[in-house]
């Protein structure tokens, strides 16, 4: 019984978890930590790698219940090793920032949160590396319970427990739903491997299929944070310290996207038929796009960065879920398989960008809040004086979700587009799709540039005038997923070929290397011509823009630094700030009642629960204290002699040999 | 891009942009009995303006660099647009079109928010929502046009609306396109970011000497740009197997189109930007339209 890297890294992750929970000191839990998840990190991506280059699956019995047709083995096929680079690289980058970021949090335990950040990556390394439904379920678990400690973090701060509390009922609603859906597979089958499930939902009477496939529908775009059911986001994505909001938006959100595909890619064309495939790709599709729409429209009028985030959050798993559903729906039609390839790449390319930008994102917001020491974007302003790194980072993240060329995030959009308008020729509603994805998009332009400029532009705050500098493994964490964001906008054919082999096609069913090193559209029948070189673009944008240089310093003009200007009338730089609540007012009234306020769950017998969920009062702190107490005992009777010990150990032998004698006679 | 298309597409752009705003203040000017600037005077401004001394009003990088990037941005959407001049399969698509031109934007709505002046950002946040309400006209009316010609690239939707004829459809969205025109030119009744007639213009408050003569000359590509789109792709005749005809005629058709503009202009008083999303909310309906009836195939 061989193990394989992946196991090895989760049981380090596993032991980082154990080894960080008494540790008090907060520098030496995140170096700790920081180990720890990136031994696992190196160990992950090694096997990562070679299944997504080699083709071949990689497989490792660990333990099995034969009895309940359950194994928990790991196989890590390309779909599942996609997710795993992605996963352990993300989660590294987090905890390296989380090392300087967490600083802020002094009064807090550093060992709940660096115990549970691994438990929670250890977590998602598990759910993407099975393919057993029960074991699925369990890490599932796993991460969302862990996830949901992350988010009750900071304790002192009730919005945090209602926040969490919100996450736990809707996410476990959503898990129960999974979990049936397991069980009457289990027991149509009597196993709970992916494969079996394939075939029990094919012998399935076709409404309960139907009934299957939604609460897995549910279940996973609650966790993604699809419109309707992921209401928990803009309430827990704020509270969570950045690190870990970081890695959630980053990754956790995308296991939603996963289990989709893992669904109704994986499954449902071959269990179901041509017409029902077509359906749920439809349904997947529209809930992206509405999802899409209410994230951005809303985030458009957030004063809070992090909440602005999370909105966004909502309206970029829109766009993947949009993608994946013209995929989806094109997939297992005759002679549209390039197309159903267009889409899946677009949601794969999507589901990477932003992991990459959301991730660095949610690390500046959580700069913003360290430095100044609130999230309100009403009370901050220019900060790129103080962390000229972070904000240029920042500026590289914004333009990349807003998908300005040449970022990454253009590539995924572009493809998104041509999925769409390819998609639309076959199938009219998904032209719809495609415009609405481009009113989006501008809208994404919109609050981003607001985030940005409200934070980082324009002249400091009274409130934030004091704003302390960086540390230095936060500057660095988001500098390198900038400089990501750029190399994968620059050069975006590797990512285009791996994502393409997790499919299973080759790149050139899709694309093709164009004139320049441009990606060009093969020429197919499901496929519109379409065209991107990033270096014929970039390099245009490059020489124009020294052209543009050149005019400006051909009249030899001085150049003088004067104060700003107000209408001749001197004003204080806080008395005429344009603040972020004003910013697109008339567009914010317009669109005034798009998300609904949910209802906050009051329920008295759900006080209890909470109470339960609270490790620390009932598990934590009395095992602390009991602990602390007998420690304390055993160094009061500690104090005397050596002598006296030593005639202790004798007494306590001789009792012990009498006691053995006795039993063996 | 064939290299003569790149080297017409950018001179007609570069040296012609302000010849088109000469025209349009002196039509302007007739219409208001006025005996207006020489039809030179927007060149002459831009060459007054390098000369000028360039006013920092904050140390920002972003303030510094945006002027040329959006020069920049927009001459590369220059680039794209069919202006006449043949291309071949270095063009880009209808995304990088589109893209481009929002750079630009992006740059324009940073630099503002870079200097810090209150004034800058409002006509910042009015660019943005106008371009909300303007964007979305245009690309369904691209998409449509995507659908007809089953191609995201530019030069094949013209290629198709020469060898295919007028269709309902296409007609439907360049008249869309030509209801939001006056916006995306930034005129009046939609001169609600530029804000030419406040005595504080817009996202250019704090700009000045060459800069100011960078953006003003930006921006002025921009109304070109859209222009050359929406008479090539929805009225592409007439054209000429002699390319540089083709060119004149393209020019000829922008031009007519620039005096209509400046004749509405004229006559019409500006809208708050309230109103002015209400009627682009009304335009995008005619769009759509004509997605609609692209779908249908007509």
């Amino acid at each position: 019984m061989a193990w394989t890297n992946v196991e090895i890294a989760f049981i380090l992750l596993l032991a980082g978890a154990v080894a960080a929970a008494p540790v008090r000191s907060w520098r030496l839990a995140g170096w700790m930590a920081t180990v720890f998840v990136g031994a696992a990190a190196v160990l992950a991506w090694t096997t990562g790698l070679s299944v997504l280059l080699g083709g071949q699956t990689a497989n490792g019995l660990v333990v099995g219940f034969p009895r309940f047709g359950a194994e928990a083995a790991v196989s890590l096929d390309a779909l599942g090793a996609g997710f795993l680079l992605l996963i352990t690289g993300v989660a590294f980058v987090s905890t390296i920032y989380s090392v300087g970021c967490m600083a802020s949090y002094r009064r807090e335990n550093p060992g709940r949160f660096y115990a549970f950040l691994q438990l929670f990556v250890a977590g998602m390394i598990g759910v993407v590396s099975v393919s057993d439904w029960l074991f699925f379920i369990i890490f599932w678990e796993m991460m969302t319970l862990a996830s949901y400690f992350l988010v009750t973090f900071e304790q002192s701060d009730p919005a945090a427990a209602r926040a969490g509390f919100k996450y736990f009922i809707m996410t476990h609603i959503a898990t129960a739903g999974l979990l049936i859906a397991a069980i009457v597979l289990w027991h149509n089958t009597g196993s709970f491997a992916f494969e079996a499930h394939k075939s029990g939902l094919a012998t399935m009477l076709p409404a309960l299929r139907g009934l299957l496939l939604a609460l897995y529908l549910i279940a996973f775009s609650t966790k993604a944070g699809i419109f309707p059911m992921g209401d928990w986001i803009p309430d827990a994505y704020p509270v969570a310290p950045a690190g870990a909001s970081a890695i959630f938006a980053g990754v956790m959100s995308k296991l939603g996207a996963y289990g989709v595909l893992r669904v109704f890619l994986g499954m449902l064309p071959s269990a179901g038929t041509r017409a029902e495939t077509m359906t749920w790709g439809l349904i997947i599709a529209a809930l992206g796009t509405l999802s899409a729409f209410v994230g951005a429209v809303t985030a458009m009028k957030e004063k809070d960065a992090k909440r602005l985030l999370a909105f966004s959050s909502i309206s970029q798993t829109g766009y993947i879920f949009l993608a994946l559903g013209i995929g989806i729906t094109f997939t297992g039609q005759p002679g549209l398989s390039s197309l159903a390839l267009l889409g899946l790449l677009g949601a794969g390319f999507h589901i990477l960008n932003d992991a990459i930008y959301k991730s660095l994102l949610f690390m500046n917001a959580g700069s913003i809040e360290y430095s100044t020491g609130t999230r309100d974007l009403n009370r901050v302003g220019g900060l790129a004086s103080v962390m000229p790194v972070a904000a240029a980072a920042g500026l590289v993240g914004v333009l990349s979700l807003s998908g300005l060329p040449p970022t990454n995030g253009f590539v995924s959009k572009w493809v998104i587009y041509q999925a769409g308008v390819a998609g639309g020729l076959k199938f009219a509603p998904f032209v719809a799709v495609v415009v609405a994805a481009f009113f989006v998009s501008l809208c994404t332009l919109a609050y981003s540039l607001k985030f940005y400029s409200t934070a980082f532009l324009g002249k400091p705050t009274d409130a934030a005038k004091e704003p302390i500098s960086l540390p230095r493994t936060m500057t660095f964490s988001q500098g390198l997923l900038a400089v990501v964001c750029l190399g994968i906008g620059l050069s975006p054919f590797w990512a285009i070929r791996l994502i393409s082999s997790i499919f299973g096609a080759p790149l050139s069913s899709t694309f093709q290397v164009g004139t320049v090193g441009g990606l060009l559209a093969t020429p197919s029948a499901a496929v519109v011509p379409a065209f991107w070189s990033p270096i014929a673009a970039g390099g245009a944008l490059i020489v124009l823009f020294l052209v543009a240089e050149i005019i400006r310093g051909a009249g030899h003009a001085k150049v003088r630094t004067v104060p700003g200007w107000y209408c001749g009338e001197e004003h204080t730089d806080d008395e005429v700030r344009m603040r972020a609540q004003g910013i697109y007012s008339p567009f914010n009234v317009a669109f005034a009642k798009i998300y609904p306020t949910m209802p906050t769950l009051r329920l008295p017998s759900l006080k209890k629960l909470r109470s339960v969920l609270d490790l620390d009062s009932w598990l934590y702190d009395p095992l602390l204290a009991t602990g602390g107490k007998a420690v304390d005992k055993v160094r009061r009777s500690h104090v005397g002699s050596p002598q006296l010990y030593m005639i202790w150990q004798v007494i306590g032998m001789v009792i012990v040999i009498t006691v053995l004698f006795l039993l063996i006679r | 891009m064939s290299f003569s298309a790149a080297i017409v597409n950018g001179a007609i752009a570069l040296l012609l942009a302000p010849l088109f705003e000469g025209i349009v203040r002196k039509i302007k000017a007739i219409i208001h009995s006025r005996k207006g600037p020489p039809i030179t005077q927007a060149y002459i401004d831009i060459l007054k303006l390098l000369a000028k001394d360039d006013l920092r009003c904050t140390g920002s990088a972003i303030f510094r660099f945006a002027p040329p990037l959006a020069l920049a941005a927009f001459l590369v959407v220059a680039l794209l647009t069919p202006m006449g001049a043949p291309s071949t399969a270095l063009a880009g698509d209808m995304v990088t079109w589109i893209y481009f031109l929002t750079l630009g934007a992006a740059a324009i709505v940073l630099m503002a928010a870079a200097s810090g002046n209150p004034f800058a950002e409002m006509g910042a946040a009015r660019e943005i929502m106008l371009l909300l309400s303007v964007e979305p006209i245009a690309v369904a009316a691209l998409i449509t046009a995507a659908i007809k010609s089953g191609s995201m690239r530019l030069p094949d939707m013209v290629a198709w609306n020469l060898a295919n004829g007028p269709t309902i459809s296409m007609m439907c969205a360049g008249i869309a396109f030509l209801l939001a025109i006056q916006a995306m030119l930034g005129k009046l009744p939609f001169d609600i970011a530029e804000a030419e007639s406040e005595i504080v213009g817009g996202p250019l408050v704090e700009q000045s000497g060459p800069s100011l003569a960078l953006m003003k000359l930006a921006l002025l590509i921009r109304q070109l740009t859209y222009c050359f789109l929406l008479v090539q792709i929805f009225v592409p005749w007439p054209s000429f197997s002699l390319w540089p005809l083709s060119v004149v005629a393209a020019l000829v058709k922008v031009l007519i189109l620039f005096v209509l503009a400046a004749v509405v202009e004229a006559v019409s008083p500006r809208l708050r930007i309230d109103q002015a999303m209400g009627y682009m909310g009304r335009v995008l309906f005619v769009a759509l339209a004509a997605l609609a009836f692209a779908t249908i195939g007509v």
